[in-house]
């Protein structure tokens, strides 16, 4: 029923009814190394846990991996051994992706002097239904033995990995080759380690360079960002498109536009077209925004393989009715209107979450009233909403959940009660109805502490933390619970 | 009167009686505070006396660690008793003290052996003996014996569990091991390692389980072997022995299950309509479980119990000749058999699942069509249920789907529960309730 991360202690500690020496406990368990959700497009697969079990002699390591499903339960586990390159050195795994019935673990091994110095970075790659490794390997060159550590740590860069449709993985990742310098690149990988296409990334002009980040993906195409600097100085934003079975540039699209200055904060690929949706600002030399004061949304659509604008929409505050919100985005005694999440409903219409927050000194804000838009698929404002909240450092709105079926979506956020506790708001909008309500979850009361995480559709994972339990009692319970929601 | 009228009255009698108790099933109350009182009085003194032989016996950290141990399980028996989880319902008692009583007079060694026997709420077919002379049979296991005869062996079972001191020697030769030099010269070079040192501390605590393991099997089997001399000397036949087995190696078997037609027919109530959503399973087909133990260990070497064939092989019970027919009270049985299924159904809810108490309330209701005691046992879930869905909660009552161990039916309950919205689940609550008033 209920499951905890640590399945391996206790079930170890379950065995053994009598007192028995904790440290043998801990070495037969070994350590947790991580425990990651491993997500299929948008849904949950399931989780992994993975353990460092020993080392098995002065250069390998043997880890161990806990396959879980969506509900917690045990699918299967494995081992696998690492290679270290030198003495002093151990292994790191900083990224687990899962895609299409396979998990890539990559790690960064570190030799320790005084200090933690990256030198070398690898992979192995999980078939899950045969549960054996069918791939590893190392990310760049795999570089010799002989090879001292201040040059293998200098010669090393962090490679990050996402899926790659139906196909692999995407490996964002640099090398630095004697001849050429720094080499940036990201390659398709299949499942089986193989490098299907490789492409490096984008050269601009003299003097400028481009400054990778990846955005979206879905099964046909990635979409990157790429600032443009001069002078560790940003010129411009524009988007990179390419193609997920080659890798090939499909559309290299300029974010700036001539009258405003842009700012997106939601990017989303949808039916062969690209959503940009963000704030825009009055024009700046450079695009440069220092202000919080923007003009209001807007939104672009790209046609995915020509790199053409389809549309173009600037809503100014001032469309949105309300008298309350100045033409600088800004709600008199509350601040400035900060958009948390913009999502494009499966209708076409948006829900936006935005907070209002104050900017105090030394950069941290204080935030105010949350407040609800939805826009419809011409993005013409139709409703706005506000929410009772308190003030709170930072933002109150921390992630969103799908609700099964489509038939809508919830947004959690922390705000503080009448009694000054922090307590959790899921906030429902269904898609049907439009209706939108919110459900109150207190995080501290007398018995317990309540801690919650993303879990599948239409549920949330709460961890509760018993304060004074008797003996005998549970200290501890981690369970999933489904989301409060009418039927539509 | 000629013995046609005799029978027809008999079966009029058996039917009237049977009726006339499901009219208004009363769970048996526990909360007895005299009887729980002199019961803990009676395990306390007893407690006492095993504690000061393990003082006389023991010394250092043995004495400590198996004190420890005596007191650990002392605190939680004890809990047991004052939660009002042992039965003394006067009849009940009596019943199980006249087949206990039937042991030891056919077995006069017994007679020196202070022995009690009282059923428990647990929700398990199971029994067990604490290792001071009390038994313990869950209310649960009635509802897997077909016969007087089986009870008796599981009593002779038990009762040779006691004779044959296996709880005690179990622990004691358990904490002799682990505090020995040999173990502790194995710990100590286990912490010094640096390279596989989890490999060996694994190999070294798989050591320690399959050998108490093991010991368990061994345990079992003698406990067989004497408790069915105990049974032989009886006038029970030994078939009972090998179909109480039976019975038992397949106790986890599940016997009747709830199908879509069952939930159309309970859940549309007046001011609920019944909803095919409901009925959505989740779709767990994309995982290949494997049946592995986590560690990789044998299954087998982690048994507690040997095979039912194998038990009955050593008994050569196949080969042992069958008595006449014989019953100490039938009557008692079969009543007892008759409350053990409400009794499961209220202990589950005593136990606060929640989700169990519903469903095996909703398979007993199937068969019995219709039944106040049961309808309200549906009202007093449901309502439970209702208020834990809306602090959500739900989960702590109801368990995640899990394939591996919950049957077809089992899995259709949990994904009927988690598929009911707040507002729907309350509506069946209150007209659940409306049906009782």
């Amino acid at each position: 029923m209920k499951k905890t991360v640590l399945s391996l202690l206790f079930l170890l500690i379950s065995h053994i009814d009598f007192a028995q020496s904790y440290k043998i406990l801990n070495s037969a368990s070994g350590t947790l190394e991580s425990f990651e959700s491993l997500v299929d497009g948008d849904e949950l697969f399931g989780y992994v846990e993975l353990r460092k079990l020993d080392l098995e002699d002065k250069l390998t390591e043997k880890y161990k991996y806990i396959l879980l499903d969506k509900n917690m339960n045990t699918i299967n586990t494995g081992e696998f051994s690492l290679d270290l390159l030198k003495k002093k050195c151990m292994n790191n795994n900083y990224q687990v992706v899962y895609n299409k019935g396979h998990v890539i673990f990559c790690f960064e091994e570190l030799f320790y002097d005084r200090g933690y110095l990256p030198i070398r970075g690898s992979y192995q790659i999980l078939n899950v239904e045969q549960n054996k490794m069918v791939s590893s390997g190392y990310f760049g060159s795999n570089p010799t033995k002989k090879v001292s550590i201040p040059a293998l740590n200098m010669l090393y860069k962090k490679s990050y990995i996402g899926s790659l449709s139906d196909s692999g993985f995407l490996v964002q990742t640099t090398s630095i080759d004697p001849e050429v310098g720094l080499k940036e690149y990201y390659y398709g990988m299949d499942f089986m380690g193989k490098q299907t296409w490789q492409q490096t990334y984008k050269k601009a002009e003299a003097k400028h360079d481009y400054e990778t980040t990846f955005f979206d993906k879905d099964k046909n195409n990635i979409v990157l960002l790429l600032t443009k600097n001069r002078n560790s100085k940003k010129v411009s934003d524009h988007m990179q498109i390419l193609d997920t079975k080659t890798g090939k540039e499909v559309a290299f699209v300029d974010l700036s536009n001539d009258k405003y200055t842009l700012r997106f904060s939601n990017v989303e690929l949808k039916e062969g077209k690209l959503y940009i949706l963000g704030r825009f600002f009055e024009k700046e030399k450079r695009d440069r925004v220092e202000a919080d004061e923007s003009l209001g949304l807007y939104r672009r659509i790209i046609d995915i393989k020509t790199g053409k604008i389809l549309n173009e929409d600037f809503l100014a505050y001032d469309k949105f009715k309300n008298p309350n919100i100045n033409e600088n985005g800004r709600i008199k005694k509350e601040g400035y209107l900060s958009f948390q999440k913009i999502n494009i409903n499966p209708d076409g219409s948006y829900f936006i979450i935005a907070e209002t927050y104050i900017e105090k000194s030394r950069g941290a804000n204080v935030f105010n009233e949350l407040y609800t838009f939805t826009l419809d698929k011409d993005f013409k404002p139709l409703e706005m909403k506000g929410f009772d909240a308190a003030r709170t450092r930072g933002s109150k709105y921390s992630f969103s959940q799908e609700l099964p079926n489509n038939v809508g979506k919830a947004y959690f956020f922390y705000d503080k009660n009448e009694e000054k506790e922090f307590e959790l708001n899921i906030m429902k909008y269904m898609y049907a109805s439009k209706k939108i309500s919110v459900d109150k979850m207190n995080l501290n009361n007398e018995k317990s502490n309540i801690r919650v995480s993303k879990a599948k559709p239409g549920y949330v994972g709460i961890t509760e933390r018993f304060k004074n339990p008797k003996k005998d009692e549970k200290t501890l319970e981690i369970r999933l619970e489904k989301l409060n929601y009418e039927r539509e | 009167m000629n013995l046609q009228k005799l029978l027809l009255l008999f079966c009029f009698l058996q039917t009237y009686f049977f009726d006339a108790f499901s009219q208004s099933y009363t769970p048996i109350d526990t909360a007895n505070i005299v009887e729980n009182k002199l019961f803990l009085l009676g395990f306390k003194a007893r407690h006492k006396l095993n504690i000061d032989d393990i003082k006389k016996q023991y010394s250092g950290e043995t004495k400590k660690k198996i004190q420890k141990i005596y007191e650990d399980q002392f605190e939680s028996f004890s809990k047991d008793i004052i939660k009002g989880e042992i039965y003394f319902e006067k009849k009940n008692q009596e019943y199980l003290n006249k087949l206990l009583q039937e042991v030891i007079t056919s077995n006069p060694d017994l007679k020196k052996l202070k022995i009690n026997i009282n059923f428990s709420r647990a929700t398990s077919p199971n029994a067990y003996s604490v290792g001071d002379g009390t038994l313990v049979v869950h209310m649960d296991l009635l509802n897997n014996l077909n016969t007087e005869g089986e009870l008796v062996s599981v009593i002779c079972h038990e009762i040779a569990h006691y004779k044959l001191d296996h709880r005690n020697k179990s622990i004691q030769k358990h904490v002799e091991k682990l505090t020995s030099k040999e173990t502790k010269k194995e710990e100590r070079e286990i912490n010094a390692l640096r390279y596989n040192k989890q490999k060996r501390a694994e190999k070294f605590i798989q050591n320690v389980v399959y050998s108490r393991k093991s010991k368990s099997r061994i345990h079992e089997i003698e406990a067989d072997s004497l408790g069915f001399i105990f049974f032989k000397n009886t006038k029970f036949s030994a078939i009972h022995v090998t179909n109480s087995l039976k019975v038992l190696e397949e106790s986890d078997i599940e016997k009747d299950s709830l199908v879509e037609s069952d939930y159309k027919k309970f859940f549309t109530t007046k001011n609920q309509k019944f909803f095919s959503e409901w009925m959505e399973m989740e779709d767990f087909s994309k995982y290949h479980y494997s049946k592995e133990h986590l560690f990789k260990w044998s299954v087998d070497s982690l048994k507690t119990h040997p095979d039912c064939a194998e038990r009955i092989e050593t008994l050569l019970l196949n080969k042992t000749q069958s008595k006449p027919e014989y019953a100490i009270d039938v009557t008692s049985f079969k009543e007892l058999k008759f409350k053990s299924k409400y009794e499961s159904v209220y202990n589950y809810y005593f136990f606060k699942e929640y989700g169990y108490s519903l469903y095996e309330t909703l398979k007993l209701l199937k068969i019995k069509k219709t039944d106040p005691f049961l309808t309200k046992m549906i009202y007093e879930n449901l309502a439970v249920l209702s208020k834990a869905k809306k602090e959500m909660k739900l989960n702590t009552y109801i368990p995640s789907i899990n394939p591996k161990e919950q049957t077809n039916s089992q899995q259709r309950f949990f994904n009927f529960i988690n598929n009911l919205t707040l507002k729907e689940l309350e509506n069946l609550t209150n007209d659940y309730r409306n049906l009782n008033n």
